[in-house]
């Protein structure tokens, strides 16, 4: 066991460096660097002026160098803690991600255990009367939920909730409240804007939580066990839950460690149409306008809580399921 | 002092002749403030806080009240609110776009050949901190940011004549003489545009110091560029300014504050001190969210002054909901003059194309083509104005009436709905069906395909190209439509490999603003003719492609070389004509659909002193600055 960990946790850091530069060589392949679209923008706009300004602002943000050479001066970076700064508005990447961080592992978090905590009893529930109306209702539920996108489901809560009351529901708390200290009236009013995103996001999840528990629910239900189980005159609470869904709950621990990656990166589309303050709304503008430092940055990140995440889910699966050993 | 304006025009001395009465009258008289500052220990006394002579601002309806915050939304990048509050340039733009007012600048004295130009800065006004405006702060720009190599900028927009940077000299503490190598007429207009020309210059030399590794010990120019990049200044707490507000609370991608300039140096004509509104609210919304955002909160009553982000398809909501958001409707203009602009390259890869495009037939054929109307109708909903490439009506040389009835004929030319006559021409230069597929192929009987590059980013021109593609095929001419990112379309036309490129909404101001639209000298992707036609004027005709010899693009060429030479105002603008009349005469040499998009406004029912109209369809003129957001105020 501690052999394999040392053996993956040794794997992560020549992938890490695979994917800072496959990441970074995939940024600098357009024609068009952060200055080229930042001059086209302004000047679309009138103000031309700023072409002349173009061989000035490369010097500054270091694009004239070689592609090697800004790579070097990137990734050396990271070793001592300076991510670099963002072309867009100067700040340190660091700051940023920071910044943004704690609204976007709110909203995750609250989605997921919304979407597990409803989803896993509801797939147990439904499983264990398959075919039932409370089974067909939940189906039907959990279809509409898988088909529809979470950030229609977000965009029509948003229409409907301006219809009803007339608050415009986008960005994560009324103006007043923005920059100020964390207080009751803060939280409550950070829960009137976050209801919806959470929802939203919880929903698509829910449905999808559902269906998985479900299914290995009723493929464990169906084996020889659990009828020597109930014959034996247990509880058929006990029967569920101490024996069918402890053997159902793998594919579950296995997508538990795409939950973490998920806390940073997950409902990226609904992020951006609400105009959340998430990391995943600064990682597509930052990715669109060629904002090097800030965009690698974040993708190391999620880069990390997807390697991390999976070797956390092979170890809890180790863990829970004697049968499952590594060598 | 003496003012000694480009234009001559009798509105323009009327309005400076008004302004110089209400400055002495105002002077006799004593000022008062926002009762925000009463009794604020530390604060000098208002009159000590001013200019020796403030400038004094007209209202537009009446004297306002103090007080109220101004709600509204920006993209992500500030850039609208930096229209809204930025623009403090040396001279500002009449409200109605008519000519120049003193603003920064007390006045200006030109020498008669306009190679020198003087500078009279403003006693007494101070930044925002209450340290004193003076020539040095300029010389600092000049000095230690433009002429220092270790600091990354580079000489201004209409600071080089000939290749020659203009000198720049101090005579005392308000006065600053520049020279240029050559007449520089437009001096003043050009570096009145937006907030990022002469709104950018002046900076507090106080405070950048410290931030300057010549007179500090910072260690490289990453602070002093922040401070001092346009698109990164208002995200600055603490930095003095000019403007009539300055920022007191920014969270990014969130929201904006700005609080009154206890020191801002404008006054209204009973002499109190500007501005009216005490705080402007900006809440911050990223590309992908800002129209949804401006859209709801408009309708929903949440915005007391929004002037842009919204979509031509937002207006019909946007008058539906007045009544129950509490606001209305003030229907400015984008002053475009295409949407999209059909650019022929005339630089293309392919010469067999090229010939074709140098014929005016086969231009006026594809012009006749479009029917306009109907892209009006479909993707305007009406709202546009038909119209061939003309530059933006409001362009100071049509101000004339043979001014005025020369660009309503040049803006009429060639835009009749006529596909028969569009077939006539095509089959008069031979370009006709010859392998029988059923498209016209070239005179030499190969293949003829037009491709136009639409910029992905744009579903107006997308829509459009869609309509001009079906009539273009009406007619014969086999269209392909490229709707790519718009970097890829730039890159393709710096490499000659762009045929025709749809730019979505286009303003152009004669000479003011961007004048390689209407003839190919600037080697810029947005000049018309193609880039590398545009580098061979440039460069003097060692680097490039040679327009062909006597064709319509040299002819621009050359009438622009004459027109930017001459130094009367009138002349000028006679100038001005002539070289458009080669767009007439050769006309279209650069396709125009439609244009002059309304813009809708939205304003608070309590707020006051918003002008009925103004222009917002480039950066350039400075709006809604221009309309003096300063004497806005909230009614009872």
């Amino acid at each position: 066991m501690w052999i394999f960990l040392a053996r993956r946790i040794m794997v992560l850091i020549p992938t890490l460096i695979m994917i800072m530069i496959v990441g970074f060589v995939i940024m600098q392949l357009p024609t068009a660097d952060f200055v080229d679209q930042y001059i086209m923008r302004e000047a679309s706009r009138g103000n031309t002026g700023v072409a002349d300004q173009e061989a000035m602002l490369r010097l500054q943000f270091g694009l004239d160098q070689p592609m090697t050479v800004q790579f070097l001066h990137w990734a050396g970076g990271f070793l001592t803690g300076d991510f670099g700064i963002s072309f867009a508005d100067k700040r340190e990447v660091s700051d940023i991600i920071m910044d943004r961080l704690p609204a976007t592992l709110a909203i995750a978090f609250m989605a997921f255990v919304l979407s597990w905590g409803i989803g896993i009893p509801l797939g147990v529930y439904s499983a264990t009367h398959q075919y039932q109306a409370g089974d067909v209702a939940l189906t039907a539920l959990a279809f509409v939920g898988i088909g529809l996108p979470d950030f229609l489901l977000a965009l029509i809560f948003l229409v409907v909730a301006f219809y009803a009351t007339g608050d415009v529901l986008m960005g994560l708390s009324s103006p007043d409240y923005v920059g100020q200290p964390m207080s009751w009236g803060k939280a409550v009013d950070f829960m009137s804007y976050a209801w919806l995103s959470v929802t939203a996001v919880a929903f698509t999840g829910m449905a999808f939580i559902m269906r998985v528990t479900r299914n290995n629910m009723l493929e464990e239900l169906g084996k020889p066990y659990v009828m020597t189980l109930r014959a034996k005159g247990l509880p058929e609470r006990v029967v569920i839950w101490r024996h069918v869904f402890r053997n159902a709950v793998h594919p579950l621990i296995m997508l538990l460690g795409q939950v973490l990656s998920f806390l940073v990166n997950g409902f990226a589309i609904t992020s951006i149409v609400l105009n959340l303050p998430t990391i995943q709304s600064t990682y597509l503008q930052a990715t669109l306008s060629q904002d090097t430092y800030l965009a690698g940055a974040i993708l190391v990140l999620i880069a990390l809580t997807v390697m991390l995440g999976n070797l956390i889910s092979d170890i809890l699966l180790a863990w829970i399921d004697p049968r499952v050993r590594y060598d | 002092m003496t003012f000694n304006f480009r234009s001559t025009r009798a509105a323009a001395m009327l309005s400076l002749t008004a302004s110089l009465l209400l400055s002495t009258a105002a002077h006799a008289q004593s000022y008062s403030q926002s009762p925000l500052f009463d009794g604020m220990a530390d604060l000098p006394p208002v009159a000590e806080r001013l200019p020796d002579s403030p400038l004094v601002l007209a209202p537009v309806e009446s004297i306002g009240q103090y007080g109220g915050t101004l709600r509204n939304i920006s993209g992500d990048d500030l850039g609208w609110l930096r229209q809204l509050v930025m623009i403090e340039p040396f001279a500002k733009w009449e409200r109605d776009v008519s000519g120049m007012r003193p603003n920064v600048l007390e006045g200006w004295v030109w020498n008669d050949a306009y190679t020198e130009v003087t500078l009279n800065f403003r006693p007494g006004m101070k930044w925002s901190d209450g340290a004193p405006v003076t020539a040095d702060d300029f010389m600092f720009f000049w000095n230690d940011m433009v002429l220092n190599e270790d600091v990354p900028v580079t000489y201004p927009g209409g600071t080089i004549v000939n290749e020659v940077p203009m000198t720049v000299e101090k005579i005392d503490d308000f006065h600053i003489k520049l020279t240029f190598a050559a007449p520089n007429p437009l001096f003043i207009e050009l570096a009145s545009r937006g907030h990022y020309n002469s709104a950018a210059w002046l900076v507090p030399a106080h405070f950048l110091r410290q931030f300057h590794p010549d007179f500090s010990d910072a260690a490289d120019t990453t602070q002093l560029m922040t401070y001092f990049e346009t698109t990164s200044r208002l995200q600055q707490i603490g930095m003095p300014t000019l403007s009539a507000w300055m920022v007191t609370e920014y969270q990014p991608g969130e929201r904006v504050v700005l609080q009154r300039n206890p020191y801002y140096w404008k006054v209204d004509t009973e002499g109190h001190q500007l501005p009216y509104i005490d705080t402007i609210d900006t809440t911050l919304a990223t590309p992908a969210a800002v129209g949804q955002a401006t859209l709801l909160n408009s309708i929903g009553g949440n915005l007391d002054f929004q002037a842009r982000d919204y979509a031509i398809s937002d207006i019909s909501l946007l008058l539906q909901n007045q009544e129950a958001g509490d606001y209305s409707v003030k229907m400015w203009s984008r002053g475009d003059f295409a949407w999209p602009w059909l650019m022929i390259t005339y630089d293309y890869k392919d010469a067999g194309i090229v010939d074709l495009f140098y014929q005016a037939d086969f231009r006026r054929a594809l012009s006749h083509a479009m029917d306009r109307d109907k892209i009006n109708d479909i993707v305007f909903f009406g709202l546009a104005t038909p119209r061939q490439f003309a530059l933006s009506p409001e362009s100071p040389e049509f101000g004339t009436p043979e001014g005025a009835a020369f660009y309503q004929e040049w803006a009429n030319s060639y835009i009749d709905f006529d596909p028969a006559l569009a077939a006539s021409l095509l089959d008069g230069i031979g370009v006709v069906d010859a392998d029988g597929d059923g498209w016209r192929d070239r005179p030499d009987g190969t293949r003829l395909q037009l491709i136009v590059d639409v910029p992905a980013s744009s579903p107006e021109s997308i829509s459009t190209m869609d309509l001009v593609k079906q009539d273009w095929e009406a007619v014969g001419l086999e269209t392909i439509l490229n709707t790519i990112d718009w970097s890829t379309i730039d890159a393709r036309a710096a490499s000659g490999d762009l045929m025709i490129r749809a730019w979505p909404s286009a303003a152009g101001w004669g000479l003011l603003s961007a004048a390689t639209v209407w003839a190919p000298v600037e080697a810029f992707s947005w000049s018309m003719g193609g880039i590398s036609i545009s580098r061979y004027f440039q460069s003097g005709g060692t680097d490039g492609t040679p327009p062909r010899p006597g064709s319509m693009l040299e002819q621009l060429q050359t009438a622009y070389a004459a027109a930017v030479a001459t130094v009367d105002p009138v002349a000028r603008d006679a100038a001005l004509l002539a070289a458009y009349q080669i767009h007439l005469d050769e006309g279209p040499i650069t396709l125009g659909t439609v244009g002059e998009l309304p813009s809708p406004v939205v304003v608070s029912n309590r707020l006051r002193n918003v002008q009925d109209t103004g222009l917002v369809g480039s950066w350039d003129l400075g709006f809604p600055g221009t309309a003096d957001p300063e004497q806005f105020y909230f009614a009872e």
